[in-house]
């Protein structure tokens, strides 16, 4: 484990104090986090802070940590050392779904839909988060539990509305009959319904063309605009969105975060060009 | 389709004369499909010719493959009985209250329809599981046995009469289930499945292991239960018409397989339900949507217990003597085979698998040793023909949102 150089790689260093210390208390923060599987080091001593209404791009080869540091965050692992905070509070080694209740919402680099179920159903289940359901209401009081769901079932019909594409068009679908893009999208909408403070993407324009990407990123923006406080972290391979979107871009690389800056200071930053980016995609 | 359009929106409203018109349509439609499925029955529970039992089942392939053929008749039928729920209920509830009137004096066939009921209960609760779920659960036999013995020993041992015995034993049922759902929560798929064989096989032998069960004889006299003076051994009189004993247990056992499907439909139409259909599809996506995976599982395993209890208890107070032999693996396999068969996570589809599949071995006694090989063959005739079981899920659909 080599990752003594971690923290404030060269002139990048510097301009992230500011958001960090302003969010601190409200934001997302990863802090030395190390995931070991068995011999292999997934993660290596990894830090990220995330505040309310910022944008922060993973980026990184495969295989560099990127998905196991989402999986981490959200609980679906339980880090070896380090810990996770959401605010003040630890949530170090709670279950999945107790992070997502506190507002951690994600997609999923291969995307994870519920299957046998309409779309719209995907939406409402995105909910879950805001407000468990409870049994005894849907046994003793079948009217009030009816009425919740056609509430859920109009509100997701207006959050699949606000989303790119025709998604609401398709509604009544089985979620695994979409197309690629759509099944992307679809996720997104789930995600936001249930109003996360983070929003966590896992490659969210993997198995999309160009046009679908464009749309993605006005998506995107279009949610920032509406939710301002709303941070996202996004693992990103294609450049154009990270270029076009994050604030802050940090790198990992065999499960060690070796650069955290803007993109333009990232895409100068020599050994990220070694690393990940190449020449190619630096200069076009 | 009878998607869209503003009548769709108003189903109350008789102004107009198409609407009027659509009205009377869904009234004959759902009158008609209810009394073609009673019909069904009947004759499928009187046939003892063996080409007459040959030709109801081939009839039966036909309708089923013309439903295959064109999805459109089953779903405007279905489109009628959701905008006339309540005659519909209405009229399913009088016909199966009228129904041991069609059958008269014949308990045999009384006899039957009260263990179609009840396994109908099984196979609801067994639905929760299975194919609202996707948790393969081989033990649903077991808890019919504990809800079973339960009261059975209570009331022998203890002079408890039956509906004292019935919390009692759907709580000793909810615990056990709650006990093989505890060890099962760290597996999956096939990994479960052994898991709850292995406590099924386990409840099995120790009812035929223990002195205090009877071992193998099992348990005998159980009584009868009686209610405000009236004793289920009598014959039932109503409306100066006399019904056999048996019709006491066939409204008994309607009565739980109302509450049965009351149950299901109240989940089903919930956001539990969904969150049920949630973790069938992937786990690890429902708990990043905040489902708690192991209390929802738990919890199906709880519902399963409860209603297998009960049906075993009116099973112990029926036929007053129960064996170990009566709450096998092979009683679990057939439970599922009936959900898969009538089709996952629609009780309507549910209850019709577990009727056929139920009489079906009754009819087939002529082939006596091959009775399997041909009931076998009828269930893969029907898989074949409706490949998602009988009436598969349908998509909910939401009033607002058409």
């Amino acid at each position: 484990m080599k990752a003594s150089a971690l923290r404030a790689p060269g002139s990048t260093g510097e301009p992230l104090a500011a958001p960090v210390a302003a969010g601190a208390a409200r934001g997302l923060s990863v802090e030395r986090v190390t995931m070991r599987f068995g011999g292999l080091v997934a993660l290596g001593d990894v830090s990220l802070d995330v505040a309310p209404g910022e944008i922060v791009a993973v980026i990184g080869p495969n295989g560099a940590g990127k998905s196991t540091l989402f999986n981490v965050i959200t609980g679906i692992y339980r880090p070896t050392q380090g810990r996770v905070l959401i605010g003040d509070l630890d949530v170090t080694g709670r279950p999945a779904h107790a992070i997502a209740s506190l507002g951690v919402a994600r997609t999923f680099q291969s995307s994870r839909l519920f299957t046998g179920i309409s779309v719209l159903d995907n939406v409402i289940l995105g909910m879950h988060a805001l407000s468990p359901p409870s049994v005894l209401q849907a046994l003793l009081f079948p009217r009030r539990s009816r009425n919740e769901l056609r509430q859920a079932a109009a509100q997701a019909g207006r959050i699949l509305q606000s989303v790119g594409g025709h998604l609401y068009d398709q509604r009544y679908r089985l979620a695994e009959e979409l197309a690629q893009a759509d099944r992307r999208r679809l996720e997104i909408a789930r995600a936001l319904a249930g109003e996360p403070k983070f929003l966590l993407l896992d490659e969210p324009t993997a198995g999309m063309d160009d046009h679908d990407t464009d749309v993605l990123i006005q998506d995107l923006l279009r949610i920032r605009r509406d939710r301002p406080d709303l941070a996202i972290v996004v693992v990103e391979h294609d450049m154009r969105l990270v270029a076009a979107l994050p604030d802050r871009v940090a790198v990992l690389e065999y499960g060690s975060k070796i650069a955290e800056a803007s993109f333009e200071e990232i895409r100068r930053d020599p050994r990220v060009q070694e690393a990940y980016l190449g020449s190619d995609s630096v200069d076009d | 389709m009878s998607t869209g359009g503003s009548l769709n929106t108003e189903p109350g409203e008789g102004g107009t004369a198409p609407a009027r018109f659509r009205i009377s349509r869904d009234l004959g439609t759902v009158a008609a499909t209810i009394t073609a499925v009673a019909g069904l029955l009947y004759v499928f529970l009187v046939v003892t010719v063996t080409l007459h039992v040959v030709i109801v089942l081939g009839a039966m392939a036909v309708a089923l493959w013309l439903l295959q053929r064109d999805p459109r008749v089953e779903a405007s039928i279905a489109g009628s009985f959701e905008r006339r729920r309540s005659f519909a209920l209405v009229l399913g509830v009088a016909v199966a209250l009228a129904y041991p009137f069609a059958i008269g004096q014949n308990t045999y066939h009384i006899h039957l329809l009260v263990i179609c009921i009840l396994y109908s209960v099984l196979t609801i609760a067994l639905n929760f599981q299975l194919g609202s779920a996707n948790i393969p659960n081989f033990a649903t036999g077991a808890t019919y046995g504990i809800g079973a013995y339960s009261s059975a020993l209570l009331a022998l041992n203890h002079g408890w009469n039956f509906w004292a015995t019935l919390p009692v034993a759907a709580l000793a049922a909810t615990v056990f289930g709650f006990a093989i759902g505890l060890p099962s929560m760290r597996t999956r798929d096939a990994y479960l499945a052994l898991v709850t064989i292995a406590c099924g096989v386990i409840i099995h032998q120790l009812l035929n292991n223990f002195e205090w069960t009877g071992g193998a004889q099992g348990l005998i006299g159980i009584p009868a239960p009686s209610v405000f003076g009236h004793s289920f051994t009598q014959p039932l009189r109503v409306f100066g018409l006399t019904l056999p004993a048996q019709a006491n247990f066939y409204y008994l056992a309607l009565l739980l397989l109302m509450l049965a499907i009351v149950v299901a439909g109240r989940l089903h139409h919930s956001r539990i339900g969904l969150a049920w259909n949630a973790l069938r599809a992937d786990e690890i996506a429902a708990r990043s949507v905040g489902i708690n995976v192991v209390w929802y599982k738990m919890l199906a395993f709880a519902v399963d217990a409860f209603l297998a209890a009960f049906a075993g208890v009116v099973y112990a107070f029926y036929v007053g003597y129960i064996a170990p032999d009566n709450f096998t693996f092979l009683v679990s396999v057939m439970l599922m085979t009936m959900v898969i068969v009538g089709g996952m996570d629609n009780v309507i589809g549910v209850i019709i698998g577990t009727f056929l599949l139920t009489l079906l071995p009754e009819k087939l006694r002529v082939f006596s040793d091959y009775r399997l090989l041909f009931y076998g063959l009828v269930v893969i005739a029907f898989l074949s023909i409706r490949p998602q079981g009988l009436f598969p899920q349908r998509l909910r659909r939401y009033r607002g949102v058409e």
